[in-house]
């Protein structure tokens, strides 16, 4: 081939790269509009980001369960071996009900608390805070259902555990750090009829919260099901002391 | 007369398939491939500006565009990154260039023509 051959089919070579691509740039551009090209990049690098963020949990999710089956299968495999690590095994399962770190399901009740539907808004000396479900409400009926038995509870599937906490956000509440508003279903799992007692004194929390017309209805059912805390459970500053040594008050 | 051929051709395959098929430059690579584009313009021009002085050479030319585009390219992206309209700097070099390019074609044409119409009006 002749160098000047080769020159030849060179330039045409460019000549069709550089019309392809000022073709599509053409395209690109006309589709686009020019002038909206910052705002586009804008949601394309937040769409980027987002998707990326989306993925991570995804992983992340996939790896908690990938370390709760195996978790499972050390439990399992605990059990079927010598009786003490069955006891130890035994001794685990109570531990992680106590803690809330497991599901559990047994008899109890389900309490629905919903603001007031009473229009109080602008009658003279009256208080319309008192008229929707505060922190302390749901913070009463807890305390309550634990003083009457109740074995397990949790806040619209927010397991109550010596963790948590409740507590008022603006218009929402926060439990276990994550937000939450009216209606505000709390089931306990214990004896039904002990819980429904405890909740019903007079004078008791329900008694003042329906004074205010609060919604406040009561269930009992044989088959509760309360989901585990959802949670961080790790310790940063508490270590467990050692059998031996005595705390001295 | 054929390389005018030829020329067309590819053109005309590159317009064609770059409208047709079905793809199209990220928002975010736009401002780069329009820069490419115009150093690669500035370089086909000056290339045939440096045929009609018989003085084109084959890896000048191909080193220059694709040095050119690269370049240019590389500005807009520090430009990006430094919040300044860097690539306006590689639009006024090669578009002035493009510019003068063009004049020394037309010149070049026009002086062919106008010795040629002298020659008809001797003859």
């Amino acid at each position: 081939m002749s160098s000047r051959k080769k020159a030849h089919i060179a330039i045409a070579v460019i000549f069709f790269v550089l019309s392809f691509i000022i073709a599509l740039q053409f395209k690109s551009v006309t589709k686009n509009g020019s002038l909206q090209a910052a705002q586009m990049q804008r949601t394309e690098d937040l769409l980027k980001e987002l998707n990326k963020e989306r993925e991570r949990i995804l992983d992340l999710n996939q790896q908690l369960l990938q370390a709760n089956n195996s978790l499972e299968t050390y439990r399992l495999n605990a059990e079927k071996s010598d009786s003490g690590a069955k006891a130890l095994a035994e001794e685990l399962k109570n531990a992680m009900m106590l803690a809330g770190m497991s599901d559990v399901e047994g008899p109890g009740v389900t309490v629905t608390l919903n603001d007031s539907k009473e229009n109080v808004a602008g009658a003279a000396g009256i208080d319309t805070s008192n008229y929707i479900v505060h922190d302390r409400d749901l913070r009463d009926i807890v305390n309550e259902l634990v003083s009457s038995g109740a074995e397990a509870i949790s806040i619209n599937g927010e397991r109550i555990t010596g963790k948590s906490s409740i507590r008022c956000v603006g218009p929402t509440v926060t439990i276990n750090g994550n937000y939450h508003s009216a209606p505000f279903v709390i089931r306990a799992i214990g004896d039904p009829n002990t819980l429904e007692a405890g909740l019903n004194i007079r004078d008791g929390v329900v008694d003042i919260m329906r004074a205010f017309k609060i919604e406040v209805t009561i269930a009992k059912s044989q088959k509760i099901q309360i989901p585990k805390y959802a949670g961080k459970a790790t310790f940063f500053y508490a270590e467990p002391v050692p059998v031996q040594t005595n705390i001295k008050e | 007369m054929k390389l005018w051929v030829l020329m067309l051709i590819a053109i005309l395959a590159g317009l064609i398939l770059g409208l047709s098929i079905n793809w199209y430059i990220p928002v975010s690579m736009s401002s780069y491939m329009a820069i490419i584009i115009l150093a690669a313009l500035d370089s086909v021009f000056g290339a045939y500006k440096a045929m009609l002085d018989k003085k084109f050479n084959m890896h000048i030319f191909i080193t220059g565009l694709v040095g050119n585009a690269l370049i240019a390219a590389g500005l807009t992206f520090i430009g990006k990154k430094l919040d300044v309209d860097l690539y306006l700097a590689a639009v006024i070099v090669f578009g002035t260039r493009l510019f003068t390019n063009f004049a020394t074609i037309r010149r070049h044409f026009l002086d062919g023509w106008v010795k040629k119409s002298h020659k008809d009006e001797e003859n």
